[in-house]
């Protein structure tokens, strides 16, 4: 009986609203209708943050807080004015930056390209790329990684949005709160700076 | 796309972008997202029970009970340490004024939290509570020099804190950042009693606004209290705890010392964190965010404090981490500067606005002394 009135609920609101406007009413009393949003976007939430972070086990941990966070907030949701995937990114992003805030905090980090070593070991144990990824492209993004860490937040974050989550201009500025002129200046300058470190570095020409 | 960083597009759209998949966790997280939900379900039934069994229990008698805690402060005591780091202290509670008929208390208490941005921040637990002490008796003898003043505006609604600057008998300085004085702590007890009066005939005439509720449930025993909010003749604007009206008050009282406790662990959020439900409470609906804490004697309370649904009016401690996080990162949009006078000097306040992950609004606007 409860399954019937959760797919009456999902169905009927279908038709009318956004899908998952209708499963994020329907989550806060329906575990099944939470599962569902959470399976949609679980994927997605760990891999923008692992490629944030660049480190298994704090991805893995800081998606748990997401949507942990998500799931205390989703009565206030409907007062959001930004889509589901957007508000997750925006919570995500807060996540991460508060990781990078406490790593800023607890160890200063060497970097650059000959600092590989001595970085690597104060790293935490699951950063390593996966084996089965080739290692001149794992090289390639923790050397690209370090660089952007070298960035000032709002840059690293847009950047990330924008080359690695292939996020519109629109997306990113419902993700970071911006206007699109303040975001497109932030991407400008952000871009402008970590050509000039990975230029610095050897990894672009001159 | 501009020349200049033709190259780095190019670089960007060819990286070869790292992926990360765990089975483990994802069925793990999604267990425990689930049970989350399940476990907010039942407590919904329950509470919906109890609402039932105080109503009936409410034709029997009729009773409406009106209390507002409060005292001058002189002595401190340390409460504990957060699990976030956050040294708590709180202040001796005395009674201001108590209406000669009863059920109506005013006074005055305080607390003090410390914290640092420092996770290994230590400081000395007595030396700091005597400083708080000291303090006190400075801020009675309004011995102290306002240094800044924060205006802070959540979803447009306005906050504002003074910072004091207080010179310790030892020579050392010690800077606080305070609310506004409590006119009704400071005033007559001819006076406290008018207003008593006034809100006596305007909570007859139904003329208050509902704007908070704390739900404290002890063995299916449920003791609830009504925020309400009067606007008095004069403009002044009061709030007042009262036992809910449609409820017959609980069979056992909680005594103050369980309700100093119950406050205590929350603060130092020692308990179960339930999560947020939405629940009705005389035609308006509120967010209740849900504790569950074991007194020192045993008893296993569930405590809930009831905000009105919608946009919030002030922050919570989550919401201020990440506008600290913000802030650090120059996520922050400039405003105008404006200048304000404050206790009659000139205040220049830098204001800049942050949007929150939630949509909240905030405006956060730090004052300096313009004659420095």
């Amino acid at each position: 009986m409860a399954d019937d009135a959760l797919e009456y609920s999902l169905e009927s609101r279908a038709d009318v609203v956004d899908e998952d406007e209708g499963l994020v009413s329907a989550a806060q009393e329906y575990p099944e209708a939470a599962g569902r949003l959470y399976d949609k976007y679980y994927g997605e939430v760990l891999g923008y943050i692992y490629r944030c972070t660049f480190d298994h086990a704090a991805a893995e941990d800081l998606t748990s807080n997401v949507f942990l966070a998500a799931l205390r907030h989703l009565g206030r949701y409907r007062w959001q004015r930004v889509p589901l995937r957007a508000w997750l990114y925006r919570i995500a992003t807060n996540e991460v930056r508060m990781y990078w805030r406490r790593q800023k905090r607890v160890k200063a980090i060497r970097v650059g390209p000959d600092s590989s070593q001595s970085e690597q070991s104060t790293l935490r144990q699951g950063t390593a790329p996966p084996a089965d990824d080739s290692l001149a492209a794992a090289e390639q993004y923790r050397l690209l990684h370090q660089a952007l860490l070298q960035l000032r937040m709002k840059y690293r974050t847009v950047i990330i949005l924008r080359y690695f989550e292939d996020k519109a201009m629109a997306e990113i500025c419902e993700i970071t709160g911006r206007k699109e002129g303040t975001v497109k200046s932030q991407l400008h300058r952000g871009l402008a700076q970590l050509q000039d470190i990975l230029v610095r570095w050897g990894v672009l020409p001159e | 796309m501009n020349k200049n960083i033709e190259r780095i597009d190019r670089y960007l759209k060819g990286v070869d972008l790292p992926e990360h998949a765990s089975d483990q966790h994802r069925q793990q997280l999604r267990r425990q997202i689930l049970n989350r939900i399940e476990r907010r379900q039942s407590m919904s039934v329950r509470s919906r029970a109890w609402k039932i069994a105080a109503v009936v229990a409410l034709i029997c008698t009729g009773a409406v009970a009106a209390a507002v805690v409060g005292v001058k402060v002189y002595r401190y005591h340390f409460e504990g340490r957060g699990a976030d780091g956050t040294y708590h202290f709180s202040g001796e509670r005395q009674t201001v004024y108590e209406s000669p008929e009863g059920g109506f208390t005013v006074g005055r208490g305080s607390s003090v939290s410390i914290t640092s941005d420092d996770p290994n921040f230590t400081i000395d637990v007595e030396q700091t509570r005597q400083d708080l002490e000291e303090i006190a008796v400075l801020r009675q003898e309004d011995t102290r020099e306002l240094v800044g003043v924060v205006d802070t505006e959540v979803n447009g609604h306005f906050h504002r804190t003074y910072r004091y600057k207080y010179t310790l008998s030892d020579g050392r300085t010690m800077t606080m950042g305070e609310g506004g004085p409590d006119e009704r702590a400071e005033s007559t007890p001819e006076q406290i009693e008018q207003d008593r009066e006034e809100i006596a005939q305007l909570r007859q005439q139904g003329e208050r606004e509902l704007v908070g509720v704390v739900d404290t449930l002890i063995e299916e025993d449920l003791h609830r209290v009504c925020t309400y909010r009067y606007v008095l003749a004069d403009g002044r604007e009061m709030t007042v705890g009262e036992g809910d009206p449609e409820l017959l008050p609980p069979a056992k009282p909680l005594g103050t010392e369980k309700i100093t406790e119950i406050w205590r662990l929350r603060r130092l959020k020692e308990g179960e964190f339930l999560g947020y439900s939405d629940a009705e409470v005389h035609g308006r609906t509120f967010t209740f965010e849900t504790y569950i804490f074991t007194l020192s004697d045993g008893t296993v309370v569930t405590h809930a404090v009831g905000e009105l649904k919608g946009l919030k009016t002030r922050l919570t401690e989550a919401d201020w981490e990440e506008f600290r996080s913000l802030s650090d990162a120059g996520e922050g949009e400039d405003l105008e500067t404006e200048e304000k006078v404050v206790e009659g000097r000139v205040f220049s306040f830098k204001r800049q606005r942050f949007v929150l992950s939630d949509g909240t609004e905030f405006i956060w606007s730090a004052g300096s002394p313009k004659d420095e």
